[in-house]
């Protein structure tokens, strides 16, 4: 049967990844979060759409990326050290077939994870805000996709699982916490010379950066980025999903590539 | 390659391989046939392991070519399912069972769970099937890499360091398995520094350094070539025997490495052999009341391969 060696190894994957106590550890943190996030809000009587969504957001994009990086570091080192990725690779599997099996095979526990986190606080949540919190759910996924086609690619690229998790760390603080203070030194630096639109094209260039504006303009409405003359540059759903599918396709590519250029080399 | 045309061989022809500047393989030919076990040796770093990646299809050879049947043939897909591979010291994930790993090469495979239950009896395991891999031994991990090698009874086995952790029973259930691989008619190529171990059970030598083939025989052919002694050990009758006669009509003859009060210990050549039986034991020796017994030790493959080595 054509594909039969790459099914067998997304249900092979899934299986294993859903047994990782860390992958558990950070599910069960998430929805602990969202659900005490939700909870808060309520209790305090807070205006919900300005304090339950936003605090979600910003949860979701300091967590997912985590979670999708910690799921995706190991699939191609982990098997290389653990001396089985050569046979998996002599099995009847090309490699795209190879690198595709590990992310939809892992990409299926950490969409379980985002949905476990988000539904929770739909729950928990007043009905008539329950229907604008599922809309993060998408943007969520596509969020986790990113980071774990990242892992993923990181994992290729590298020998040593070692060297895999200090890269993964290097990557989270990078795109998650670094670039917005970089962009915010260049804002500083340059003393405002920097036009809005170039601003918004290098936030929203990182997914982190999408993932919080597209977010927090749904939640808290066009006055949001208008209120930092920002909403007339804000891409359009067409070119956030070619971000979105830029960011998942180039690092899976480039995994496949890197696993190819070791039959040239050792 | 068609999934079930009959392969009357497999032949690594002229392969060559480069990494940058190191030419970890020089145009080995070899090639393997029906029924018959292959064995692989040389030092570390010889090229033993590239040239099975290349079967493998995991390294693509800088030149030469796999052929079957004398055509050459491309590392496909269906030729991939015709192989069957055992890593060294391979570590299956330690969150699943035996069972588990199995059932995932099973599927991938497309073999049946009966076959399953036939391959984990073979290689001892069916009562810890169900248990965590974490709670194996090496052995026990050993076993289950050679079951999963061998679950789709492959046409060819490729078996590296085969004999790694394997107790006596390992071995035992190794030396089943690879006689019935001769006599289904299948290939077995083995990557093994553990010759003396595999001696016994393999029908070529092929020892390759520095990326050249240097020899490639059985074991007969490859003792004649390397052409090294063979000891004899007489072990002699009470000390206060007379036994100088006899070590006198030895050394005229041949060269004798030792001599004690009870022993003596003589190197011949091959063709030498009958030629010494004659001199000690024909019926009007004197010699052969001072015997007490004898012993003849035929090299050992270990020290022809090292000859072999240094020599090339």
């Amino acid at each position: 049967m054509k594909g039969r060696v790459a099914l067998a190894l997304v249900w092979h994957e899934f299986l294993e990844r859903s047994r990782d106590r860390w992958i558990l550890v950070l599910t069960m943190l998430f929805v602990l979060l969202s659900g005490g996030i939700t909870m808060y809000g309520k209790a305090g009587g807070l205006t919900q759409g300005e304090v339950v969504g936003p605090s979600l957001v910003t949860l979701s994009s300091l967590l997912i990326p985590l979670v999708g990086l910690l799921l995706g570091f190991d699939a191609v080192v982990g098997e290389r050290e653990r001396r089985t990725l050569n046979l998996l690779l002599s099995m009847p599997m090309n490699r795209w077939e190879f690198i595709l099996a590990k992310f939809i095979g892992r990409f299926i526990p950490l969409a379980m994870a985002i949905l476990a986190g988000i539904l929770t606080a739909v729950f928990l949540i007043e009905a008539s805000f329950g229907a604008a919190l599922i809309q993060l759910i998408i943007p969520s996924l596509l969020l986790g996709a990113t980071f774990l086609a990242v892992g993923i690619m990181i994992s290729s690229l590298v020998v040593r699982q070692a060297t895999a998790s200090s890269l993964l760390i290097t990557v989270w603080f990078l795109l998650v916490f670094f670039y917005d203070l970089a962009v915010l030194g260049a804002l500083v630096v340059t003393d405002g010379a920097m036009s809005n639109s170039l601003t918004t094209a290098i936030v929203v260039s990182n997914p982190v950066g999408l993932f919080r504006i597209t977010m927090m303009q749904r939640f808290g409405g066009d006055n949001f980025l208008a209120g930092f003359g920002l909403e007339s540059y804000i891409p359009g759903e067409g070119m956030s999903a070619l971000i979105w599918l830029a960011w998942v396709l180039i690092p899976l590519t480039l995994s496949v590539l890197f696993l190819y250029l070791r039959r040239q080399r050792s | 390659m068609p999934p079930t045309k009959k392969m009357n061989n497999i032949e690594f022809h002229k392969i060559t391989k480069r990494f940058g500047k190191l030419r970890a393989l020089d145009g080995v030919s070899l090639e393997v046939l029906p029924g018959e076990t292959v064995l692989l040796a040389g030092p570390n770093g010889a090229g033993k392991s590239t040239l099975i990646n290349i079967l493998l299809g995991l390294y693509l050879p800088d030149g030469g070519e796999i052929r079957i049947n004398g055509s050459r043939v491309p590392v496909d897909k269906a030729l991939k399912s015709r192989m069957g591979y055992l890593p060294e010291n391979v570590a299956f994930s330690e969150n699943l069972s035996g069972w588990s790993m199995m059932a995932f090469f099973a599927r991938a495979r497309g073999v049946k769970k009966q076959r399953m239950r036939e391959v984990f009896d073979r290689i001892g395991l069916s009562p810890h099937a169900k248990r965590s891999i974490s709670g194996y031994s090496k052995g026990m991990r050993q076993r289950l890499a050679l079951g999963i090698s061998i679950l789709h009874e492959p046409d060819i086995l490729i078996l590296d360091e085969p004999t790694s952790g394997l107790d006596q029973e390992g071995l035992g259930v190794l030396w089943a398995v690879m006689e019935e691989w001769k006599e289904k008619q299948r290939m077995i190529l083995i990557s093994s520094h553990d010759l003396g171990l595999l001696e016994k059970r393999v029908d070529k030598f092929c020892i390759i350094r520095s990326g050249h083939l240097i020899a490639s025989d059985g074991p007969l052919a490859l003792r004649d070539k390397a052409a090294l002694p063979i000891k004899v050990y007489f072990s002699l009758n009470g000390e206060d025997a007379d036994h100088q006669p006899l070590l006198d009509r030895l050394r005229e003859r041949f060269s004798v490495h030792e001599h004690e009060d009870t022993s003596i210990q003589i190197n011949v050549a091959s063709d030498e052999i009958v030629t010494l039986m004659d001199t000690v034991f024909a019926s009007d020796s004197p010699d052969r009341a001072a015997i007490h017994s004898l012993r003849v030790m035929e090299p050992e493959l270990e020290h022809i391969y090292e000859h072999l080595l240094e020599s090339s």
